[in-house]
């Protein structure tokens, strides 16, 4: 009796202290959770976090709304700057286009100019027929090759026509973009230019309405040494 | 064992009545209260982080612009340098230099009943003549009675007006040049047609030409029609 | 007898904890005030039968009821007393930890003697 007893008193005793154990155990636990729960936290804990959160996003939602505004305001800035950087781009290529930065083609007319004397057309006649295809609003010329420029003048070489300094010699092959009716009708006009010229011995004058030609970019770009810009 | 019962009644209706105001209050009881309470905490949590969120994805996409302002401030500040050195090229700006000033005037008093009255009077042929020699003398830029000469400008005449850049100018015309003064005054004696003119012609028709060095010459803007038309970039 | 028995509590002790960390039950966080209160109660009684072990007054039958109705009325006091909108989790708090230090005092005069 007393061996059983005691048997039930250990067992009993082994028992409730597992028990115990287990249960410490899982307080421990659980308290290291509720730590950072919410759940824990008493009614005015939980009273100041929300005052808290409040205002904290009360002040979010006033820099979102400030952001959301500046951004409007930066995106019809880059709007209107993207087309001012467009606008500028197209500017540039049209002058560069115009003033022989770059090479160009379109319609227009081929004038040839046979000179077999070689020396009955001369620095005055290149002159001329310049001048007569910019009446006729011609874009852009060129001859034998080389583009015209503002300050491209004709003199007279050793043998031949010397054109800005360089020399060309005949055939001429004069290639005008433009209009290429204009251009043609100014060219052919009834005692122009090419009346005249063809009437000289040995020169023939042939002119071409093309649908695509074209022009070559300037052999050098214009230097200003004397000529300053002054500013409006 | 009365008095006890009795007692007990009242315990137990007390209990109950409490409970029941208890449920009913629910609502403002702690547990209640708290739950409610927990609920907004972990709504405002929630909102929090997602505003947070638009701040951090708002700030990326200001910085971003700001990025691109300065980009295109740099397009465009190359693009103007660009343009401004075409611009010059063009003749579409106002240039300042010394030079030479050419002044050509039709004979005052031309002879009556003379052979070739024409040859009294200064023609566009004369202009151009006078002009391409300054070209080749070296000019940078060439203007005629306040006419800039660029690579769109013609000299022509129309009856007894000379047209350039489709102005009508009339005698005296005022050739001005900027450029090396010595270059261009050789230039204007070097060349066959300008010599024949300077000297030879005036002389004869009593043509009055009068070419002087300057030390500051001011030529204006070129003001007429740039557009290059049907023309366009040749792409290779 | 009574020496041999010192041990078992240990013994059982060291289990209940090994089944504690391996056993990965989270208590839902709202009950976890009843079951800090009932951990308080159930210590409170542990220490009593270790106490009555040392007085030679331990009945096994007193202890293990003393056990498990203390620990399921303390979480059962502090619930009535959530749900009266009165807080005897106090009561309970106050009740088993004076309890507790008595026994911890007697305990501690009992091995010092």
């Amino acid at each position: 009796m007393a061996a059983l007893r005691s048997t039930r008193i250990g067992w009993g005793l082994f028992l409730t202290f597992a028990v115990l154990g287990f249960l410490l155990v899982l307080q421990f636990r659980t308290h290291q959770q509720v730590e950072a729960d919410l759940a824990s936290m008493s009614v005015d804990e939980l009273s100041v976090l929300v005052a808290t959160l409040s205002r904290e996003s009360e002040r979010l939602q006033a820099e979102v709304v400030d952001l959301r505004l500046e951004l409007i305001g930066s995106q019809y800035a880059r709007k209107t700057d993207a087309e001012m950087v467009d606008e500028r781009r197209r500017s540039r290529d049209e002058l560069e286009l115009v003033t022989g930065a770059i090479s160009a083609v379109g319609p227009g007319v081929r004038m040839v100019l046979t000179d077999t004397r070689g020396s009955l057309v001369g620095p005055y006649d290149m002159c001329e027929i310049i001048n007569e295809l910019r009446v006729a609003a011609a874009r852009a010329i060129a001859v034998n090759g080389h583009r015209v420029d503002f300050n491209t003048g004709f003199s007279e070489g050793a043998a031949g026509i010397l054109m800005s300094g360089r020399h060309i010699s005949p055939p001429y092959d004069i290639v005008a973009l433009g209009n290429p009716a204009e251009l043609h009708s100014a060219l052919l006009m009834p005692g122009g230019l090419a009346a005249r010229l063809g009437s000289l011995p040995g020169v023939h004058v042939e002119v071409h309405r093309q649908e695509q030609l074209h022009v070559p970019s300037v052999d050098r770009t214009p230097l200003f040494q004397y000529a300053t810009r002054v500013e409006d | 064992m009365v008095v006890f019962s009795a007692v007990m009644c009242v315990l137990g209706l007390l209990l109950v009545t409490a409970l029941r105001s208890g449920d009913t209050l629910l609502g403002s009881t702690m547990g209640g209260r708290q739950d409610e309470l927990i609920r907004v905490v972990e709504d405002l949590e929630r909102t929090k982080s997602e505003l947070s969120a638009d701040l951090a994805a708002l700030r990326a996409q200001v910085m971003n612009h700001e990025s691109g302002i300065a980009v295109r401030q740099g397009l465009v500040a190359s693009y103007n340098a660009q343009l401004a050195q075409l611009a010059m090229n063009a003749g579409v700006v106002r240039v300042a230099g010394k030079g030479v000033r050419i002044t050509l005037a039709d004979n005052p008093h031309p002879p009556e009943g003379s052979v070739d009255p024409a040859g009294y009077v200064i023609h566009d042929y004369d202009l151009r003549v006078v002009v391409n020699a300054l070209w080749v003398g070296g000019a940078e830029a060439v203007a005629i009675n306040g006419q800039r000469l660029t690579l769109f400008s013609a000299i022509r005449c129309v009856g007894p007006m000379v047209l350039v850049n489709s102005v009508r100018l009339s005698s005296p015309f005022v050739i001005e040049a900027i450029g090396d003064p010595g270059s261009l005054s050789r230039a204007l004696r070097e060349n066959e047609d300008a010599r024949l003119l300077v000297e030879d012609y005036a002389r004869r028709f009593g043509l009055r030409v009068r070419i002087e060095e300057r030390g500051e010459l001011l030529l204006p803007a070129y003001e007429g029609r740039l557009s290059p038309g049907e023309m366009v970039e040749r792409v290779q | 007898m009574v020496k041999r028995l010192y041990y078992l509590p240990i013994l059982g002790l060291t289990l209940g904890v090994g089944i504690g960390l391996l056993i990965r039950y989270d208590v839902p966080p709202t009950y976890a005030r009843y079951l800090s209160v009932a951990v308080l109660a159930a210590l409170d009684s542990a220490l009593g039968g270790v106490r009555a072990l040392m007085e030679r007054t331990f009945n096994d039958r007193l202890f293990i009821s003393g056990f498990v109705t203390n620990t399921i009325l303390a979480a059962l006091i502090t619930f009535l007393g959530d749900r009266l909108g009165v807080n005897l989790y106090l009561a309970a708090v106050v009740a088993f930890g004076v309890r507790l230090f008595q026994n911890l005092a007697v305990i501690r005069r009992l091995i010092v003697k």
